[in-house]
């Protein structure tokens, strides 16, 4: 019985990263937008490594946006306390805030129509993510409240 | 059983000492941007001691920024809590943050296209590096946050 204890929390553990991690840190999600090509909740990988477009890169394909199509660049957070893991496994997860890191993307389409894209980013690719397409679209990244200002510039 | 428990937590020990060593103090590391012919999270080290340009010098090579064209110095940080310690090896981590450095560095290339790279600094490097970098570009390094300033300049 004690066994059985003892590798229920050890899986536990090992789960837990999975658990709060969620999307993994180097990945990109496309949320949603009026992107109709893309499914919603795919998830991928983005590059603004490319000198022309941003791209995102989906199991179903690739996704790519001009840079000098861009318009707009929104960045905002949604943050939350760990109740799942606290529950779970500790209250100590309670110390910790789960965020999540949300890029709009403004453009124009080949029909000079207007569209957005929404992208969630793995936490340790926000910074750069940002910088880059700032630097290659020449737009200013405009930032949702003075807590998601510093998360992205800190992140 | 016992040795079982003891020996999980000397892995979990061992598998935290990397977690919060992080970067070496005195160096830096490229987190990615705009620039090509550099991988992301190449390690190396920043100079400012050349007269003309700002040096990362990695294993690999040497990406040169001359200061003329520097035209935005940013710096932020992150800090979080040690909570995959706490929970693993002992609460008392919970007390201690665990703190990235990190600088944007805004340029034009030879092509007169704004470029950016986002570099990591070690926590021994930030303060020289960021107050030659503003003396030698004639740039302000923009803060991110009040707390950054403070540990970037003391003030």
């Amino acid at each position: 019985m004690k066994r059985s204890i003892a590798a229920f929390f050890i899986v536990l553990f090992l789960m837990e990263p999975a658990l709060w991690a969620r999307l993994g840190s180097e990945k990109t999600m496309y949320v949603g937008g009026t992107v109709n090509s893309i499914k919603e909740g795919s998830e991928g990988t983005s590059s603004a490594k490319d000198e022309k477009n941003f791209v995102f890169k989906y199991e179903g394909g690739q996704f790519s946006i001009p840079y000098d199509r861009v318009n707009d660049l929104e960045y905002g957070q949604k943050a939350g306390r760990r109740l799942g893991l606290a529950i779970a496994i500790t209250w100590m997860a309670l110390f910790s805030k789960k965020r999540k890191h949300f890029l709009t993307v403004g453009f124009k389409d080949d029909n000079d129509k207007q569209q957005a894209a929404v992208f969630e980013l793995g936490k340790n690719i926000v910074r750069v993510t940002l910088a880059s397409l700032e630097a290659r679209t020449g737009k200013k990244i405009e930032f949702e409240d003075e807590e998601a200002r510093k998360s992205g510039r800190g992140n | 059983m016992k040795k079982c428990i003891s020996s999980l937590a000397v892995c979990f020990f061992v598998l935290g000492i990397p977690a919060w060593a992080g970067l070496g103090s005195h160096k830096a590391m490229y987190v990615g941007g705009t620039v090509s012919e550099l991988k992301e999270n190449t390690e190396g080290t920043v100079s400012t001691t050349d007269d003309h340009a700002f040096a990362f010098d990695h294993k690999g090579g040497k990406l040169a920024i001359p200061y003329q064209r520097v035209n935005s110095l940013e710096y932020g940080q992150k800090a979080g809590r040690r909570v995959g310690l706490g929970i693993a090896v002992s609460p008392l981590f919970l007390f201690s943050k665990k703190r990235r450095h990190y600088m944007t560095i805004g340029y034009l290339d030879d092509n007169q296209k704004q470029q950016a790279a986002v570099f990591e600094l070690g926590k021994d490097v930030i303060s020289p590096v960021l107050s030659s970098l503003e003396s030698k570009t004639g740039k302000k390094v923009e803060y991110q946050d009040d707390e950054s300033r403070k540990t970037a300049t003391g003030k």
